[in-house]
């Protein structure tokens, strides 16, 4: 554990990024090149056998600009026990996760984070390298790229059809992981299925939802998980496929690989780009108009439409409950998203 | 030798994949990706050069070869016909890779080692083979210009 203003060598820590089972990461100041970089510091269990290092050489091996880069990796003593430290390089955008906590992401930004962890994950997979934990936390924003981040449990070797051991986020793990003990290229898929699920429902605090599930392990091990939850009513129809798509069950009903996954979302045709503002207020800003949906609730409960702050009369309704008005709000918007 | 080709639409990209001779061209492999035609060009660039990268890494070709369309009248075929080969030969300038371009009538009989008065195109099946699905003639050109690199 190291603390702001702690040296390691040429690195000064600036701040904790995060840490986990497999180490901590630290926002680092690198006074050999004067520049922010992030660091994992991993303690290596035995010098002679060096596993640890098997998470840097996947790192090199897996460069892509939709993979996070590594500088390099190297072994320090550090209070008389030998640490790897793995130097990367520094997003301070944050995690997707954090991105997802700050505030509603439109359809188009979702769309373009999961096409270019795609891309990482595909490169991956050519590799023979297996991620194994693909969750919102290990996706880094970087402007104008998205990289996988956190190769930690990420296996390499596997060839078509192979398989790893059992091991990743358990909330984003394919049924067959929990009954067969197993992961594949398809498990990483179904992972990036998750993801993509509580991105378009717009699901920040994720473990709040797990916990209105009765038996959510049972949810799970029977690959039913995005089914008890469900879908919230402004997500489109055609999102819904594709993720009903990467979340099948059966492996064999899956998008079989990373490119059919991601052409399935580059093909769709982004109308209205909305944004939730509010639980009752969303924007949807494009290139020749700003459209506005409100609910305003004085006696009665009114949808308003607006294009450019100008009423659009023919959407614009009233209801006599709020969740009709609602419901109505949302199915605005779940069918003017996608042309 | 393996050869690719590729062959750019509107929001569409081809590819097929020859070894072989020119007398007797092997199909190895094809593909059809797709993009929301509405695509703003920054983003539809980024996708290109995504896909080719993709593309190359996996099929690991000999050498690269690409259909160029010469009739660009308005602006939205530079953005779809012609950047792409800006993208595609930077591509393969960095990552030091021959690559030839073709237009439609430079890919003649002749060329193709096919007697004279045939026309490439109605010829292709014959050699190369139907593989559906999306065995179209834009799929056919992405062909033609990987046979057009297939040594004699």
């Amino acid at each position: 554990m190291f603390n702001p203003g702690d040296t390691i060598q040429k690195y000064s820590i600036i701040k904790e990024l995060g840490n986990g089972r497999f180490g901590t990461v630290y926002h680092v100041h690198d006074a050999a090149l004067g520049a922010e970089k992030a660091i994992k510091i991993l303690d290596v269990a035995d010098p002679a056998q060096m596993k640890e290092i098997l998470e840097a050489q996947i790192l090199h091996k897996c460069r892509h600009e939709n993979c996070v880069h590594i500088n390099e990796a190297d072994l320090y003593e550090i209070g008389g026990t030998i640490k790897l430290v793995i130097d990367m390089e520094y997003h301070p955008a944050g995690s997707l996760e954090n991105r997802l906590i700050a505030g509603s992401i439109g359809p188009a930004e979702i769309i373009r984070h999961i096409t270019h962890i795609l891309y990482g994950l595909e490169h991956a997979h050519n590799q023979d390298v297996l991620h194994r934990d693909i969750k919102p936390a290990n996706i880094l924003l970087s402007n104008p790229s998205t990289k996988l981040s956190d190769f930690g449990l990420a296996t390499e070797g596997v060839g078509p059809g192979t398989i790893g051991s059992a091991k990743g986020y358990r909330t984003h793990c394919a049924p067959e992981i929990f009954n067969d003990d197993i992961t594949s290229k398809l498990t990483d898929i179904y992972a990036v299925g998750v993801t993509l699920f509580r991105l378009i429902n717009q699901m920040a605090d994720w473990d709040a939802v797990m916990s209105t599930l009765n038996n959510p392990q049972q949810a799970l091990s029977k690959g039913s998980l995005i089914q008890e939850i469900g879908f919230n009513n402004f997500v489109p129809s055609k999102f819904a496929r594709i993720v009903r798509k990467a979340c099948k069950p059966t492996p064999d009903e899956r998008y079989q690989n990373c490119e059919e996954f991601r052409q399935a979302l580059e093909r769709l045709t982004i109308n209205l780009n909305w944004v939730r503002i509010s639980s009752n207020h969303w924007r949807a800003e494009m290139a020749d108009a700003c459209h506005e949906l409100r609910l305003l609730s004085v006696r009665k409960h009114k949808v308003e439409y607006t294009v450019n702050r100008r009423k659009r009369r023919a959407n614009c309704k009233s209801f006599d409950s709020i969740e009709d008005a609602q419901i109505y709000m949302d199915e605005t918007i779940a069918k003017s998203v996608f042309s | 030798m393996k050869a690719i080709g590729f062959n750019f639409a509107k929001g569409q990209l081809r590819y097929t994949v020859l070894e072989g001779t020119k007398g007797s061209p092997l199909f190895q492999n094809k593909g059809k990706l797709d993009i929301s035609p509405d695509t703003p060009t920054t983003d539809l660039m980024n996708w290109i050069h995504s896909n080719v990268d993709t593309i190359i890494k996996r099929v690991k070709p000999d050498a690269i070869a690409a259909r160029m369309h010469w009739k660009i009248t308005r602006q939205d075929q530079a953005k779809n016909f012609l950047f792409p080969m800006g993208i595609l030969n930077l591509y393969c300038y960095n990552e030091n890779l021959p690559i030839n371009v073709f237009g439609t009538q430079a890919m003649t009989a002749k060329k193709l080692g096919l007697p004279k008065g045939a026309k490439p195109l109605n010829e292709c099946d014959s050699l190369i083979g139907s593989h559906p699905p999306n065995w179209d003639n834009a799929q056919r050109y992405s062909a033609l210009a990987a046979w057009m690199i297939l040594p004699e």
